[in-house]
């Protein structure tokens, strides 16, 4: 899991830069009774902001991020932002926040002092991992440092076997005396982790109390608390991950909080969580660990929420950044989900959406290798120094650059914000090209050949993975660069569609603004027979009965997901399927989805349950779409310039988005430009815009 | 042969989409795949090939399936014969004389037509749960020769022409004790290969078989360039190096394996002939195995990111005598030579690398991939059990960095089975499972720590079998680095503890079981 991407954009200075609503002024018609909603979007190089007024007025935000207290520019958008629509952070209705900070204090390592008590002969479980190495023959490349030092970690005298039953009493007096000497180290968490805890707990609640009578930490949690799932590393590791970043994310809550408070805002705010769903603060303060992947959220949620909009029964979801791109898939408008997503190589068991990564972005660096071949990435120029026409030092030839020679970017980016060196490009082109044998514009169009391959490879790899076949898909690309490689991934691939969404570069904080609450429940459980389903249906109703009790609002409408994780007996994996109360037609669930992921089913082998799940969502009120119905759909292009396309130089139209209304036909070669984005048309396409401002690219042949 | 002159742009994208179907074929295996085997412990590999068998990219998941696709393929078509060969055939094999490793490896081979013509072959290889043989799970360290190890396929038709010959493998799967899961993983392999077929005809219908030929020959000739300069990096000169393997499978009996290696400029021989003879033991390696040692170490020392394709190893000459341990033939068993013996071969290749670029070499790791099977009747469940798994140790210290401890080395990269699963699903009881400190060598730069897992029968009977290796023998340090602690085989019975030989095999009744603890690596350097 890489940081959080840094946006490709870079600014000259930190003024703050309003992108008004389209089609209308930059002040919002003043609305004291209706809907005010924003989200701000936190990211390694700028924190994002939408507000969104009530018939779906979008004005977006881009200010720089401040890394020190990332609540500062929280604050300083929140409050910005509103004045510029004259409103005030007093009439907001809903607020949410994307925070990057759980994520960077465990890729810096920048976290608590955890120790840890397990059971005897098991104080490695974090060590050894999972016992194999990350680079099959990079013998260099090693495993994570555990988060926990082995000098704070003790073992304790107790035993469970696996169905829960006590094979050594927990020694509660030699355990006080084993944790004394943890003191010296001044630690701030332990974490209590025994083998098989999952199924019974109460050694580890014991435990517990003791370690906190003992007084040797200001916090001592059970890892069975943060998640209660059978494997011992997976769970421990979960467990040590939330401990590392609380701390942090507390202090960070708290400021955040006073900060809004004293901004004057009055409504309650949500987190984004890595699942997708929202958090409330106090939620988050207890349950940090949800919120280490939500980078990767916000825009899959939106993608999530556009295709269904748009009845795209299959979407692949494509947000590239400076360096690396997050690739997921989702199907009639709900994301692939996972719960074995890992941060900076560390385990973490708990629900997220699924994002694979690849090290390619707008910043991937071109390079030779020793057999001749023109490689992009997985280097990366990143924020610092960027690409050469970044003019921030860079030296080295970029993808960004190719798209600066082949005049796919224009001179400027952020509406004239940010300038770029063409000049620069071309000439660290012309001059690589030279080493290669090729012209300048062949070695930058050969540049955006091989990111198209090396991005159609990731694509092309999920696809197969999660068995689903491209030409029945559509592609949502978004990210500031997402736009500018849609039209070639889109063809490359044969895919029905490329759709750029209306903010692409913002996509993350627009697409946060509809996420519903969600809370998460897990329980272990052993069902290998039908007479196992009486008390599956009562462990359902004890977490429906915590959800109650954690719910703010719980007269609100309330959505029940009951699931369960099961396998065929003997299987290492799990599937997450709906629960049925009958077990045939659990079974027939169970098969019928093992079928569609796996290709097969197997109506010889025992099924068993190991994981009742309830996943509770009160999906918030959509907020309107903003139409531009209204607006006339013919355009003119606001100028020419020459584009370097398929070996030789045209004269194409460049478009402004903002002109664009509903209907808006754009014939290939193109590029239209946004404030947050540009989009590149080849010559074979056409470009749609419909009523809600969302493009469609498509292949001529099929509308003409 | 076509001249293949590809500009830098064109080599890339040929690369990155003839690279993108072998890891399709690939992940599609793993995807639908029945067994643990290949599902979780990714032991198999996928390639795409030309008509004669040359290998254009592949897609392996563990380094020991590195030498085995290039040569199994065009060996099994020349012997079947491409002219016999017609659209919607489907070859299977899984003869370790031609080229495989091991008879749980089977190969699923099949043609690819372009306008009637043969163009290219997709095949893919996986270690299946059971091929038949003496013990379940067909890797018995105590066979005396191949008959008892399983059942011996070579290149035949499963499907003829798009039909499954329903008859063969009736008889394969008669011979197979788990008839529905191998049946499940055989049918896995087909229709990965079939995804690779399609892959192959959309980007004939793009580029046309010329282009595809041109991009084929390209590839292997820019792998080629690729493994030329990593060689270079290393300084000319020749070392020679003998590591001993200490058991057989049946007794512990010190097997030489010799390696001589000369660099020269952008070339490197490797002449294993002074090696010792093929035994009547389970740890004969096929020479292919052999192959893929050198090819894994020459990635390991060089450049980690060399492409496998038959370019790989063009420039690389290996020599190996016919009947020896490191190219066994008929009727030597052979199914341990994974586990055991290619461990010992990168071990020798090292030393003798060592002695003219020992500041490339690290100094010898855990030297086994210590596999243990325990596998019995459960009267509880009423079914059979086998728990099989294999075991990390301590990795060799390397010129400028520590060893890592409780790691897979060298030629397998598989992951544990959680404690908790095991406990959960077998009449077993971790008793304890951790690091064991201070066996890694020392020096200025240490060996990785070895590991330890202790195992108890909860109830029942059980037969153990494990090998690992090191017990007898110690993983080297080099320049003044001490050795790793070796590794220890401890059963422990009723009757008391006793310390086994490095490849072992007793009963257990409830209440017994067994300790295995893997050797350290060595150290690096003087102490400071």
């Amino acid at each position: 899991m890489s940081p959080r991407r840094p946006s490709r954009y870079h600014r000259k200075n930190s003024r703050t830069e309003l992108y008004p609503a389209k089609g209308r002024d930059a002040k919002m018609m003043s609305q004291t009774d209706g809907q005010l909603h924003m989200a701000v979007d936190t990211g390694g190089t700028f924190t994002d902001v939408a507000v969104r007024g009530e018939d779906g007025q979008m004005s977006v935000w881009k200010l720089p991020s401040t890394p020190t207290a990332p609540d500062d520019a929280v604050i300083a958008g929140v409050e910005g932002a509103l004045e510029r629509v004259g409103r005030s952070p007093g009439e907001l209705t809903r607020f949410v926040h994307g925070s990057t900070v759980a994520t960077n204090t465990v890729i810096t390592r920048d976290g608590a002092r955890v120790g840890m008590v397990t059971t005897r002969g098991f104080r490695d479980v974090l060590a050894i991992a999972h016992q194999s190495r990350p680079a099959i023959y990079d013998q260099h490349k090693r495993r994570p440092e555990p988060l926990i030092p082995k000098e704070a970690i003790v073992e304790a005298s107790q035993r469970m076997d696996a169905d829960g039953a006590v094979l050594v009493d927990l020694d509660e007096v030699s355990l006080a005396e084993t944790v004394k000497p943890l003191a010296t180290l001044e630690l701030d968490v332990i974490v209590v982790s025994f083998l098989n805890a999952y199924v019974n707990p109460e050694h580890e609640q014991r435990a517990v109390a003791v370690v906190q009578d003992a007084g040797v930490a200001s916090q001592v949690v059970a890892a069975t608390s943060i998640s209660a799932e059978m494997r011992e590393y997976e769970r421990s590791s979960t467990a040590a991950i939330n401990a590392y970043v609380s701390p942090k994310i507390t202090g960070y809550i708290q400021r955040l909080e006073q900060g809004l408070t004293a901004a004057g805002m009055k409504t309650s705010w949500r987190m984004m969580q890595s699942s997708g769903g929202l958090l409330s603060p106090s939620d988050a303060a207890d349950h940090p660990a949800r919120t280490v992947l939500s980078g990767l959220a916000g825009g899959v949620v939106g993608a999530a929420n556009w295709s269904q909009h748009l009845g795209l029964q299959r979407t692949v979801s494509f947000d590239i950044g400076g360096t690396s791109t997050d690739i997921a898939l989702i199907r009639d408008g709900v994301p692939d989900e996972t719960l074995a997503s890992e941060i900076a190589g560390l385990p973490l068991k708990l629900p997220a959406v699924d994002v694979h990564t690849i090290g390619a972005g707008g910043g991937s660096i071109a390079w030779l290798d020793p057999g001749g071949g023109l490689r992009v990435g997985p280097h990366s120029a990143g924020a610092e120094p960027g690409p050469i026409s970044y003019q921030r030092g860079g030296k080295a030839p970029t993808v960004t650059d190719a798209h600066v020679v082949l005049g796919r970017l224009g001179h400027e980016l952020l509406g004239g914000e940010f300038q770029l060196d063409a000049a620069a490009a071309r000439n660290a082109m012309v001059a690589w090209g030279e080493t290669i044998g090729l012209s300048a514009e062949d070695t930058a169009e050969g540049i955006l050949r091989v990111i198209t391959a090396t991005m159609s490879r990731g694509i092309r790899k999920v696809s197969v993975e999660r068995g689903i076949d491209l030409r029945t898909c559509d592609l949502m690309a978004f990210g500031g660069a997402g736009p500018l490689h849609a039209a070639d991934l889109a063809q490359e691939l044969g895919m029905q569609s490329a759709v750029i969404p209306p903010r692409p570069g913002i996509a993350s904080a627009v697409g946060m603004l509809d996420a519903p609450i969600r809370h998460d429940y897990a329980t272990s459980v052993e069902a290998k027979t039908g007479a196992a389903l009486e008390k599956l249906q009562q462990i359902f109703e004890t977490m429906r009965a915590r959800a109650a009790e954690q719910l703010d609002d719980p007269q609100a409408e309330t959505n029940y997901d009951l699931l369960v994780d099961a396998r065929y007996i003997g299987q290492s994996y799990e599937l997450t399927v709906e629960f049925d109360a009958d077990w045939e037609r659990q079974r027939a669930i169970f098969e019928d989805m093992h079928e569609q992921n796996y290709g097969f089913a197997d109506p010889d082998a025992l099924m068993e349950i190991v994981v009742a799940r309830l996943v509770v969502t009160q999906q918030l009120e959509h907020g309107a779409l903003e139409s531009v119905a209204s607006i006339t759909a013919d355009v003119t292009p606001s100028s020419h310039r020459d584009v370097y396309i398929d070996g030789a130089w045209r004269d194409v139209p460049i478009y402004d988005r903002a002109t664009f209304g509903a209907k808006t036909v754009i014939a290939g070669p193109a590029v239209i430009e946004q404030f947050d984005s540009t989009i590149y048309l080849r010559p074979d396409q056409m470009a749609e815009n419909d009523t809600y401002d969302f493009l469609h690219i498509r292949q001529a042949t099929e509308q003409e | 042969m076509r001249d293949a002159t590809l500009n830098p742009v064109e080599l890339e994208i040929a690369r990155n989409r003839l690279e993108s179907i072998s890891e399709e074929v690939g992940t599609a295996l793993i995807q639908t795949s029945y067994s643990p085997n290949i599902k979780d412990r990714r032991d198999c590999s996928a390639g795409i090939y030309g008509p004669d068998g040359m290998l254009i990219s592949q897609a392996e998941h563990i380094p020991l399936h590195l030498g085995l696709m290039p040569t199994l393929i065009k060996n099994a078509l020349a012997s079947y014969g491409t002219e016999h060969l017609v659209d919607g055939d489907v070859l299977l094999t899984n003869n370790p004389y031609l080229g495989g490793s091991h008879l749980p490896d089977m190969c699923v081979i099949t043609p690819v037509f372009w306008q009637e013509t043969l163009v290219a072959v997709v095949a893919n290889m996986a270690h299946h749960v059971d091929v038949g043989g003496i013990t379940p799970g067909s890797m018995a360290t105590h066979a005396t020769e191949i008959f008892q190890e399983g059942l011996r396929i070579p290149p035949v038709k499963l499907f003829a022409a798009g039909e499954l010959r329903d008859e063969l493998l009736a008889v394969v799967l008669t011979n197979i004790r788990t008839q529905d899961k191998t049946r499940g993983d055989i049918m896995a392999q087909v229709a990965a290969n079939r995804l690779g077929e399609r892959r192959l005809h959309e980007l004939l219908e793009e580029w046309g078989s010329q282009r595809f030929d041109v991009s084929a020959t390209a590839l292997v000739e820019y792998a080629a360039r690729r493994t030329r300069s990593a060689i270079e990096q290393l300084p000319d000169g020749t070392g020679t190096f003998t590591d001993y393997l200490e058991h057989d499978g049946n007794q512990e009996n010190p097997l030489a394996i010799t390696a001589t290696v000369e660099v020269a400029g952008d070339r490197l021989t490797v002449d294993f002939s002074e090696t010792t003879d093929q035994v009547a033991g389970a740890v004969n390696c096929s020479w292919a195995v052999t192959e893929g040692c050198v090819a894994y170490v020459i990635k390991l020392l060089t450049d980690s990111s060399l492409p496998s394709n038959a370019g790989l190893m063009q420039p690389i000459e290996v020599t190996t005598r016919e009947g020896s341990l490191v190219a066994a033939t008929f009727p030597a068993p052979v199914s341990n030579g994974n586990i055991q013996t290619s461990q010992r071969i990168v071990d020798a290749l090292l030393g003798a690398f060592q002695q003219f670029a020992p500041e490339h070499v690290p100094a010898a790791s855990s030297g086994s991939m210590s596999i243990m099977t325990i596998g019995g009747f459960d009267h509880v469940t009423g079914q059979y059990f086998s728990y099989v798994e294999t075991y990390g140790g301590g990795q060799g210290a390397m010129p400028d960095q520590d060893g890592a401890s409780a790691v897979h080395t060298h030629m397998t990269n598989t992951r544990n089975t959680p404690c908790e699963v095991i406990e959960r699903e077998y009449p077993l009881r971790v008793e304890a499972y951790r690091i064991v400190e201070q066996t890694g060598g020392t020096g200025e730069y240490s060996g990785g720590d070895g590991l330890l897992r202790r195992l108890t029968l909860t109830r029942g009977t059980a037969q153990v079998v494990a090998g690992t290796s090191r017990v007898t023998t110690l993983p080297w340090g080099l320049a003044g680095g001490s050795a790793g602690q070796p590794g220890e085989v401890i059963r422990h019975g009723n009757d008391g503890d006793e310390t086994r030989e490095s490849m072992t095999r007793f009963d257990v009744r409830s209440g017994e079981g067994i300790t295995i603890q893997t050797a350290g690596g060595g150290g690096y350097g003087q102490q400071q």
